[in-house]
């Protein structure tokens, strides 16, 4: 009964999203005060399915920035960001209704959740912010998970496969963890290093591919995928007196997912 | 075109790899250059002491605190010595002293000393890694005793005349010897600056058995340390130690005619045979014990002399037959000398008319008319050291403790020294005269 109920609610907001997107002005619901109105849509709603998708697959992290900061009086140093980037694992599980918006233009949305692996942010740090003096190095993991509403369209043309396009907004919770840094030179002494910090941030996801039906039920595809994690902070190491650990603002991902979906 | 084009590119990217080389290589904020050994031994009873000059490399002032090291203690006093905390403005730099104490320091490599701004261990550098800390602790010894006999040795200069009529400036030896239980090791052979000794040896030190000796000879030159009529010279201390030992100071006195020893002025020296003692001598006192005016008689009120009072040579047996005839009480002048005290001594004596002075004779001595045959003042003071006064009043008359036997039993004999050299004149006057007293002691 409750798994009902939800689908129903569900469907009503599908219900809506559609009537926007196929210029079914929501004004013209709300003003005619009528409920008829909408339920004359009903057949529209009726049609909706349930549908689910698994992506899995490569992404790729933008690194970080390069920031100095004092973390004592007289003590301010560089993290100069490295600029190689390293490969992820993103897998994402996604569950909502599709329904048809128009002729050839299918509609989903619902709840995405995605898990990432650790990303590795590395880099160099300069005491006195003087790359002379360029004597550590440094490396952190950033580890993301997000709960977002996510919306797809698809463009069902009849050729063999379906392009589409998606996007979500959610949050998102950046735990960036197990900061460490080593000296270059035998003179350098280690420090203290950043302890572990988990964030949550507002996160969004815009994508682009294409699926092909296996049959009736079944389709796979791959699509591309640009990720904002917002940001992400580490906390303050022992000893210091002003500011915080690393921060980013922002964390961009881009990468390649493969899904599978079912559609009931 | 193309090929000096081609050129210009190549050196940018040399220019290039050597600034991203330069940048790449990393430099310490700080570094740190020995100034002694870095890697030193040292034993757990003792203590040494390791330098860094520490060098600010930025353009940024840096306030540092060492990182305690335990053993390790930071002198702080000194010029150029780095404080604690210390600031070095740029590229400045002071002199990082670390004492380290056998006692406390665990050996190894320290990895330090590490130095840190404003002792926050977010910047902190250390030596590089050949220059660290490194202490080997080993186990002294177990210490022992040294003994020094005898603890002063007095010789005589080269050169003189004595009057045992062997050779003066014969080298005496010390004897080292370990009474304690342990070997004593590293017994190092002393030295000395003084000029006036011509040498030292040693014999059987360096290691010495438990109950084990070793003697250490001192051969004097020509030259006094104690220089005629300097009444406050001093010995020379001689330095006697092992490495695991008590520290033995032992003295030494080279003296010649003249020269002020033991609270008088040297005028015999007896070169003893035996040379692990000091030589033997007589000394007259610093000043008259008995001033000439008024003076004071030879005997107590004038009373008679007698046989026991006659020798020429033997003050001291004069004075003891005198105090027992003349009795311990009273003013005279063999009591004038035992009641002296000059120096803190008590051994003072009135001295025979031949120790006084020459050219005198009774009938029972004759003082010699050659003027060194028995060593006395006059010759061996005035006559050998005529810029000297020696504290005599030139021409008066002073008692010796002869009685004449000749003008018996009434006559004292009495010397009237010749103050710049010359003869002096000896001969008798009754004993109810009053004349000047120098006391005189043979010295130990």
């Amino acid at each position: 009964m409750m798994l009902e109920k939800w689908r129903d609610n569900l469907l009503l907001m599908s219900s809506l999203t559609a009537a926007t997107s196929t210029g079914f002005a929501s004004s013209q619901i709300e003003s005619s005060g009528q409920t008829t109105t909408l339920f004359t849509k009903l057949p529209a709603i009726l049609t909706s399915s349930w549908v689910a998708s698994l992506s899995l697959g490569p992404v790729w992290e933008n690194a970080g920035d390069t920031q100095s900061f004092y973390l004592a009086p007289n003590i301010e140093k560089t993290y100069a960001a490295n600029h190689s980037s390293h490969a992820l694992v993103d897998g994402e599980i996604f569950l909502g209704i599709q329904r048809p918006l128009r002729e050839k233009l299918e509609g989903q949305i619902g709840i995405a959740v995605a898990v990432t692996s650790n990303a590795s942010l590395s880099g160099n740090i300069w005491d006195d912010t003087d790359p002379l003096f360029n004597n550590y190095t440094y490396n952190y993991q950033v580890r993301h998970t997000h709960l977002a509403l996510k919306g797809k369209l698809l463009a069902d043309s009849g050729y063999i496969v379906t392009p589409w396009v998606s996007g979500s907004l959610g949050v998102g919770f950046n735990q960036v963890h197990d900061f460490s840094n080593t000296p270059t030179i035998s003179q350098a002494v280690v420090m203290p290093n950043f302890t572990s910090n988990t964030t949550t941030a507002f996160t969004y996801t815009l994508g682009v591919g294409v699926e092909r039906n296996l049959n009736q039920h079944w389709q796979a595809g791959l699509g591309y995928e640009f990720a904002d994690w917002g940001n992400s902070q580490l906390g303050r190491a022992s000893g210091q007196a002003l500011n915080t650990g690393l921060s980013l603002s922002h964390l961009y991902t881009n990468g390649f997912l493969f899904n599978l979906t079912y559609h009931a | 075109m193309r090929a000096n084009s081609l050129m210009i590119r190549l050196f940018t990217i040399v220019v290039a790899l050597c600034v991203f080389h330069a940048v790449e290589a990393g430099s310490s904020l700080w570094i740190f250059t020995p100034l002694t050994a870095t890697t030193i031994s040292v034993q757990n009873n003792n203590t040494a002491t390791v330098q860094y000059q520490v060098t600010n490399q930025s353009t940024r002032s840096h306030t540092l605190v060492m990182n305690g090291i335990t053993g390790v203690t930071q002198v702080t006093s000194g010029a150029g010595v780095c404080a604690n905390p210390f600031t070095l403005s740029g590229h400045s730099s002071c002199t990082l002293s670390l004492q380290i104490d056998g006692s406390q320091i665990t050996a190894g490599n320290t990895d330090g000393p590490v130095v840190c701004e404003q002792g926050n261990q977010l910047q902190c550098y250390r030596p590089n890694s050949a220059d660290t800390l490194n202490v080997d602790v080993t186990n002294a010894p177990n210490t022992t005793t040294l003994s020094v006999t005898p603890s002063t040795l007095t010789l005589s200069v080269t050169g003189l005349t004595t009057t045992t009529g062997n050779n003066s400036g014969a080298p005496r030896v010390f004897t080292i010897q370990n009474t304690g239980s342990e070997t004593a090791m590293g017994v190092a052979c002393p030295t000395s600056l003084s000029e006036s000794i011509m040498s030292i040896t040693c014999t059987g030190c360096g290691t010495i058995l438990s109950g084990g000796m070793c003697t250490v000879t001192i051969t004097p030159s020509a030259t006094p340390s104690a220089a005629v009529a300097d009444t406050s010279a001093t010995p020379i201390t001689l330095t006697i130690q092992g490495t695991n030992t008590n520290t033995l100071t032992p003295t030494v006195n080279v003296l010649t005619y003249g020269s002020f020893y033991q609270a008088g002025y040297l005028f015999s020296i007896i070169e003893t045979a035996n040379t692990s003692v000091s030589i033997g001598g007589t000394v007259a006192a610093e000043t008259d014990a008995a001033a000439q005016s008024p003076g004071v008689e030879y005997s107590l009120n004038g009373a008679n002399t007698t046989t026991a009072m006659y020798s020429g040579t033997y003050g001291a047996a004069n004075t003891t037959a005198m105090l027992t005839v003349y009795g311990n009480t009273g003013t005279y002048s063999a009591r004038v000398c035992t009641t002296y005290s000059g120096g803190g001594y008590g051994d003072w004596y009135l001295p025979a008319i031949c120790q006084m002075g020459f050219g005198g004779s009774d009938i029972n001595f004759d003082c010699g008319a050659s003027p060194g045959a028995i060593r006395n003042m006059q010759y061996n003071l005035l006559v050998t050291n005529p810029a000297q006064n020696f504290n005599f009043v030139n021409g008066s008359l002073y008692w010796s403790s002869t009685a004449s036997e000749s003008v018996a039993p009434s006559g004292g004999r009495f010397q009237q020294f010749a103050v710049g050299g010359g003869d002096g004149f000896q001969s008798i006057n009754p004993v109810f005269n009053q004349f000047g007293v120098r006391c005189v002691r043979t010295i130990t």
